[in-house]
């Protein structure tokens, strides 16, 4: 089966005034099958938004290919884009004046759905992201949460089948976010395919079958959310705290010094709540669990680095430099 | 085109809605509209002080039919907020194409532009001691709604300007109506210009639909006044030729050069 996207060798340049080339994608290969959930995961001007808006059609590449359900987004802007919903995130690309149901009767016009079909799917759209009840409110009286509802739903107005999501969870609050994390998982069940841009580590774990982290514009890996721990040289952990959390900081030195001389343990580090201890393999986990239970911490699981810290150690020293 | 229709009539409510941003009917009757007034009769009793009827007449009726112009090109700031909301590129990559879009978003100020102008014809001669020929000054009325659709052309192509450089829309919109105000043949008669210059000038809007309001006020041959509606009418058609290209033309330069913008 066709991958549902497909971007090989992509490069995007800009030319700035004092006629200095600024590399957006460099050489980028990528492929996301159907009815996955991809997230495209880096630092500021890492190239996210660049890779979706070529893919969206809104930017032409410098060279490279990329297709959407085998159209190619240059030769055949007409087919991709009936085939793909784009969905921003922050406050921009709606009518503030408009209500949220006027905003959808406005863009189905534009994706030439006819009134009958358009006005069926707004209520249906509208129900689904929890905005009926405010269908005729102008936008400009919506929380941040509720705008970004009302941007998938015209995201999904015309019923694409691939959906590129940039940055959708910004600014939104905990509970918005996990709302909209969930009706993108019952979307993804019902068949559509993802492209979710973001630096959200949390959202990518939760939503995302895989992702790929790009740094520069290059790609730097592509992985199973799952199993990308193992990207960190297939280190084996073991989290642990004091029972108390207060107590946490006070665990003594004697402990962990005592745990960093046995054999199993790589080394022990400090993190914010908990401490950790690396180990050679799982077996070397399992003996420290037991060595922490005999000595009282009862606080302790086997873990895999997070996401994040793949994230943090591949993106590295970045910093706040874009 | 059943299609185009549809963007049309969404873009115009759209237009309407966000003419409620602006104003209420109180602000736009009691402070706009009355401000137009104002505007036309200042140069009416300009006219009236030098003491000559027919350069009272003459500004009258040019100011009267330049509100007509003056609102409708209020398009361009309009159309340049599709790029401040983050809009533009969606409707860039809209798969009904985003030109019907520009058709209605300005259509409110059309709307406007011909109630104050027919305000200003019907209210401020009697007013201001300069009555119009009735019923031939209702016949200048079309015209005038012409006048209307070849500046809301002129807007849009002028809109294309606008859209590519950030920040300039009131110097845009400044610029254009304040040309076509000078030199237009509202308050000073085209041939007082050299030449070369009105050559240029026959293409402003306005221009021609003037003349022909002229006409048919001091009872032109009809061939005259028709001649001169075909022109105005040509010249509303060429402006919405460049407009089309000019903003077709702003969508594959700005995906080109990435000037497309949606972020903030």
């Amino acid at each position: 089966m066709e991958a549902a996207v497909s971007v090989s060798s992509l490069r995007r340049t800009y030319e700035r005034r004092r006629k200095d080339t600024v590399v957006a994608l460099d050489d980028l290969t990528l492929t996301i099958a159907r009815n996955e959930i991809h997230g495209l995961l880096g630092p500021n001007g890492a190239g996210k938004t660049t890779l979706v808006r070529i893919l969206s059609t809104v930017l032409l590449p410098t060279s490279g290919t990329a297709r959407v359900l085998g159209h190619d987004v240059v030769a055949e802007t007409t087919a991709v884009r009936s085939l793909v919903g784009l969905v921003l995130g922050g406050d921009r690309g709606l009518y503030d004046r408009l209500s949220a149901r006027r905003n959808l009767l406005f863009w189905g016009a534009l994706y030439k759905l006819d009134a009958r079909t358009v006005r069926r799917r707004a209520d249906t759209l509208l129900e689904r992201v929890g905005l009926a009840e405010r269908a005729d409110e102008p936008v400009e009286r919506f929380s941040r949460g509720m705008r970004q509802r009302l941007h998938l739903a015209r995201g999904l107005l015309h019923e694409p089948r691939v959906l590129f999501l940039d940055e959708p969870t910004s600014g939104l609050d905990p509970v918005a976010a996990v709302a909209f994390r969930r009706l993108v998982l019952e979307l993804r069940d019902e068949g559509r395919t993802f492209l979710l841009a973001t630096h959200d580590m949390d959202e990518a774990t939760a939503l995302c079958d895989r992702v790929t982290l790009i740094d520069r514009g290059r790609r730097l890996l592509t992985d199973d959310t799952a199993n990308i721990g193992r990207l960190l040289g297939d280190r084996e952990c073991v989290d642990f705290a004091h029972d108390d959390p207060a107590l946490t900081h006070a665990l003594n030195h004697a402990l962990t010094d005592a745990l960093a001389a046995l054999p199993e343990v790589v080394d022990v580090e400090r993190l914010d709540d908990r401490w950790r201890a690396h180990t050679a393999d799982r077996e070397g986990s399992r003996r420290v669990l037991a060595w922490l239970v005999e000595r009282d911490v009862l606080t302790a699981r086997h873990a895999q680095p997070t996401l994040e810290e793949v994230y943090l150690r591949t993106v590295g020293d970045r910093g706040m430099r874009v | 085109m059943i299609h185009a229709i549809r963007i049309v009539r969404q873009s115009v409510i759209l237009g309407f809605a966000e003419m409620g941003r602006v104003y209420t009917w109180r602000t736009w009757t009691f402070g706009w509209l009355m401000r137009l007034l104002c505007q036309v009769a200042y140069y009416v009793l300009l006219g009236s002080y030098l003491g000559d009827p027919a350069l009272t007449r003459y500004v009258l009726v040019g100011n009267s039919v330049a509100l007509a112009c003056l609102e409708s090109t209020i398009v361009v700031i309009s159309l340049s907020g599709e790029r401040a909301m983050g809009t533009l590129p969606l409707l860039a990559v809209a798969p009904a194409g985003h030109l019907p879009v520009y058709l209605g978003r300005g259509v409110q100020w059309m709307t406007t532009g011909l109630i104050s102008s027919m305000v200003a014809w019907t209210a401020l001669p009697p007013l201001l001691g300069v009555p119009l020929p009735w019923p031939r000054a209702a016949y200048a009325i079309p015209v005038i709604v012409l006048v209307l659709l070849s500046s809301y052309g002129y807007g849009c192509a002028l809109a294309g300007v606008a859209l590519r450089l950030r920040g300039v829309e009131w110097l845009v919109l400044n610029f254009a109506y304040g040309i076509v105000m000078t030199f237009g043949g509202t308050n000073v008669p085209m041939s007082f210009w050299p030449a070369p210059l009105r050559a240029v000038l026959e293409f402003l809007p306005l221009v021609h639909g003037l003349q022909a309001v002229r006409g048919i006020l001091d009872g032109a041959p009809t061939g005259h006044v028709l001649g001169q509606v075909g022109l105005e009418a040509l010249v509303g058609a060429g402006w919405y030729a460049v407009a089309w290209l000019s903003m077709d033309r702003l969508v594959s330069v700005g995906r080109r050069t990435g000037t497309l913008d949606y972020a903030g």
